[in-house]
């Protein structure tokens, strides 16, 4: 340590140590949460003023009750229980005050003379007079049982009751509670509020830590509920902590003063006799006897009214193209609202009817067009104007004409119906036709070939030229389809297929193959054979094509210079050779027959010309 | 004088003589019916412990060997057990034991009397001695009952409200 030092020291020595403990201080977290703890409360109040203070807390305390709630909103609930019942039904009684005073107006004018004299004379409003003769009930005991284990912290009794084990009855109710909201609940919190058991009605109100049963005999008004809810608030508000701590021991003191209260809850029903009939002075009962008669009549003619009304807006809405909205009596005018077809009928002629006089009418009917198939029908009629022997017919979306007209009123028909609402199509089936319209339709239908000429005559349908057998059938078949037809047929169209094969058959039946010896063909033969094979082959196409059956038959013959036996067998063997030739020519065996013709052919002429097969074809129609 | 009211239950598996155990020493308020209906009827019972008074309000809950949650929300609040078996079924003990765990469990100790009943069927004894032995050893009270004949029953009850009213005391 040096002079400088040393002096510092001798001088300053207090300072030091006063500025030590200061500095230790403020290093020290404890020493400084204790000074600012120890001026904080003074702080908050003094800056409390400027509300800088408020500006800056406001934020985190906000943030500290948000978690708060969020972490255990239980103990929020229930430490709000005592204050905001009373807060909303403050609120809520304001508004039905008001709503109480326009139900009463209306009550005003809608119940009788006679009672609304008494509620007068009651010096009440006619909705209390009312409520109070019609509700009548008794709180007989209020039970207040404690929330978590059932047991009965306090029970007041009506003096006319005699009531069973209460703190049985007490522990069973929170038995059956628990029962009821773990059998049938899916809210955990739920809790049994009302049970019904003929003229008795349990209630119970549930707070956070004890729940208020009422056993009311009769029928309770539904504001008890709110009363009640008020006592065990007050009781909860008085003894919270008392209850949530209670176990069975010594009663809480002053809670059966408060459930007493409950009992005072009652009404009685209030009796003719006490009203005191006598006090009715005679011209009283005569006024109020004339109000009624008047009131009778009033209503009987209302009553009348109201049937016409009634009667005449059933026969407008069975009246097609009307839609009634609404009907009603207004300025002495029946108001008529809704929608009308001009085509349907006027409700000013329909009116008399119902008793309802015209010029009373007031029709507010926009109009619009209507698909009943009375109004439709009426609008095809007004637009396509049929001429006289024509029938019209709404059936569904589809107009169905009969009877005959010109072609072109017929075809004009046709496009204009279909551009009408409620017409989709058009059958005109059953409309008669010219023979000229129907060969139209036949040459439509049928589509002959250039080879066939049509003709309809009185309606029947006649056909001649020549023609394909497909086309033939299938026209023979299209043909009923042509409506309108009497009769027809097309028997007069030659087939083309039968006219060929009638040329065919008539050059290759009874053609010879001659044979030099044996079965040894004679020189040139080949070629007949060729040709006739080759009809044979279009013959068997063409019977194939008209389904008809073909049968060709080979029948061999000899010179008659030898035995019988050598003979047939020649003859066989000749027959054979051209059968051979014909089926290696394509045609099929089963068509082809072969025989000898036997010693009984007359042998004669030139030997040459005998020694032949001859070839005939038989053509006929299957089955 | 001041009355302790206590929530008891009794419970126990089926069968084991639970409700013919209440019947001998209860004030009957409800018919039997609510055991198969609820599934819990209560009885209550008044009895003096040194002069103090005290009413057991007893939850009989239907016998069962495992508690469902209709049958916890009975147990809550309780402030004892009577802890029922069948001595004649040994098994019906460690139901007995395994639901009382299950109590606790659920809802924290109270006190409780084990009652291993049909003591009189001594031919039919299924527990043996060293299980009791156990079990008093273990702390428990225990009492061989019948309910045929009343032995013991009372005993017992008075036992668990001893042990009510001293813990009233304490506290």
């Amino acid at each position: 340590m040096n002079d400088i030092d040393k002096l510092k020291e001798l001088l300053f020595r207090n300072e030091k140590k006063a500025l030590d403990a200061i500095t230790r201080r403020l290093e020290t977290p404890e020493s400084r949460t204790a000074d600012i703890s120890d001026v904080l409360p003074e702080s908050i109040l003094r800056s409390h003023a400027d509300k800088r203070l408020v500006r800056s807390l406001q934020e985190p305390v906000e943030q500290c009750m948000k978690a708060s709630i969020r972490q255990d909103p239980d103990s929020f609930a229930d430490a709000l229980f005592p204050v905001i019942g009373p807060a909303i039904r403050k609120s809520i009684a304001e508004a039905l005050r008001s709503m109480t005073q326009s139900i009463n107006q209306a009550m005003e004018s809608s119940f009788s003379v006679r009672t609304r004299y008494r509620a007068w004379r009651a010096g009440m409003p006619l909705g209390q007079y009312i409520l109070q003769r019609n509700i009548v009930y008794r709180v007989e005991q209020a039970f207040l049982i404690k929330r978590y284990d059932g047991l009965l912290i306090e029970h007041v009794e009506h003096e006319s009751v005699m009531a069973k084990d209460t703190d049985a009855v007490s522990a069973m109710f929170t038995a059956i509670q628990d029962f009821i909201r773990d059998s049938f609940s899916e809210e955990q919190g739920e809790s049994l509020t009302t049970a019904v058991m003929g003229e008795l009605t349990l209630w119970a109100v549930h707070g956070p830590h004890a729940i208020l049963v009422c056993v009311i005999r009769g029928v309770a008004p539904a504001g008890l509920r709110s009363d009640l809810r008020e006592i065990l608030e007050q009781i909860h508000l008085r003894h919270g902590e008392a209850l949530f701590g209670y176990d069975g021991g010594a009663p809480l003191l002053g809670i059966d003063m408060e459930l007493e209260k409950c009992l005072a809850f009652e009404q009685q029903k209030e009796t003719d006799n006490a009203s005191g009939k006598a006090g009715r002075p005679l011209p009283i009962m005569i006024f109020l006897g004339g109000l009624l008669l008047l009131g009778a009549w009033l209503w009987f003619s209302s009553f009348a009214d109201a049937r016409r009304l009634e009667n005449f807006r059933a026969a407008l809405d069975s009246t097609p193209g009307i839609v009634v909205n609404e009907i009603y009596r207004e300025d002495g005018q029946v108001v008529v609202r809704g929608l009308r077809d001009p085509l349907s009928g006027s409700p000013s002629e329909i009116a008399p009817g119902s008793q309802v006089d015209p010029a009373e009418l007031r029709l507010e009917l926009s109009p619009y067009q209507s698909l009943d198939a009375a109004i439709v029908e009426r609008r095809v009629r007004r637009i396509l104007q049929p001429p006289p022997g024509v029938g019209l017919r709404i059936e569904g979306n589809r107009l169905r004409l009969s009877g005959s007209a010109p072609v072109a009123w017929k075809q004009n028909a046709q496009s204009l119906a279909v551009a009408l609402p409620g017409v989709d199509t058009v059958d005109m089936t059953r409309m008669a036709m010219s023979d000229a319209e129907l060969l139209q339709l036949a040459q439509t239908e049928l589509r002959p070939p250039n080879t066939v000429t049509l003709a309809v005559r009185n309606g029947s349908l006649g056909a001649s030229g020549t023609a394909s057998h497909a086309w033939v059938q299938a026209a023979t078949r299209q043909l009923a389809s042509v409506t309108g037809l009497s009769a027809g047929n097309l028997n007069g169209v030659a087939i083309e297929e039968r006219v060929r094969l009638s040329q065919l058959l008539a050059t290759t039946s009874g053609t010879e193959i001659f044979f030099s010896t044996n079965e040894i063909l004679q020189a040139g033969q080949d070629a007949v054979l060729e040709r006739v094979s080759l009809q044979l082959r279009q013959i068997a196409n063409l019977t194939e094509q008209l389904g008809a059956d073909l049968q060709i038959r080979i029948r061999g013959y000899s010179d008659g210079t030898g035995d019988e036996q050598s003979n047939h067998i020649v003859e066989m063997a000749r027959a054979d050779r051209v059968a051979q030739w014909l089926v290696n020519a394509g045609l099929a065996p089963d068509n082809i027959q072969m025989q000898a013709s036997g010693s009984s052919i007359v042998s004669t002429g030139v030997q040459a010309q005998l020694r032949k097969a001859e070839i005939s074809v038989t053509v006929s129609d299957s089955g | 004088m001041d009355v302790l009211t206590c929530k008891i239950c009794i419970v126990g598996d089926f069968a084991v003589g639970k409700t013919s155990t209440v019947a001998r020493f209860v004030h009957n308020v409800f018919s039997e019916k609510y055991l198969t209906t609820v599934g819990v009827k209560i009885d209550t019972r008044k009895l003096s412990v040194d002069g103090a008074e005290i009413k057991m309000i007893i939850w009989d809950i239907a016998g069962t060997d495992r508690f469902s949650a209709v049958e916890f929300s009975y147990l809550r609040g309780a402030s004892g057990y009577l802890v029922v078996a069948d001595g004649s079924r040994s098994h019906t003990l460690d139901v007995a034991e395994r639901l009382v765990q299950e109590a606790r469990e659920r809802y924290g100790a109270v006190p409780q009397v084990f009652l291993i009943n049909k003591f009189d069927l001594q031919d039919e004894w299924e527990v043996p001695d060293e299980r009791v032995e156990q079990l008093r050893d273990g702390g428990e009270s225990v009492f061989l009952t019948s309910a045929k004949s009343g032995v013991c029953v009372d005993e017992a009850i008075h036992a668990l409200a001893d042990m009510l009213v001293a813990q009233q005391g304490d506290q």
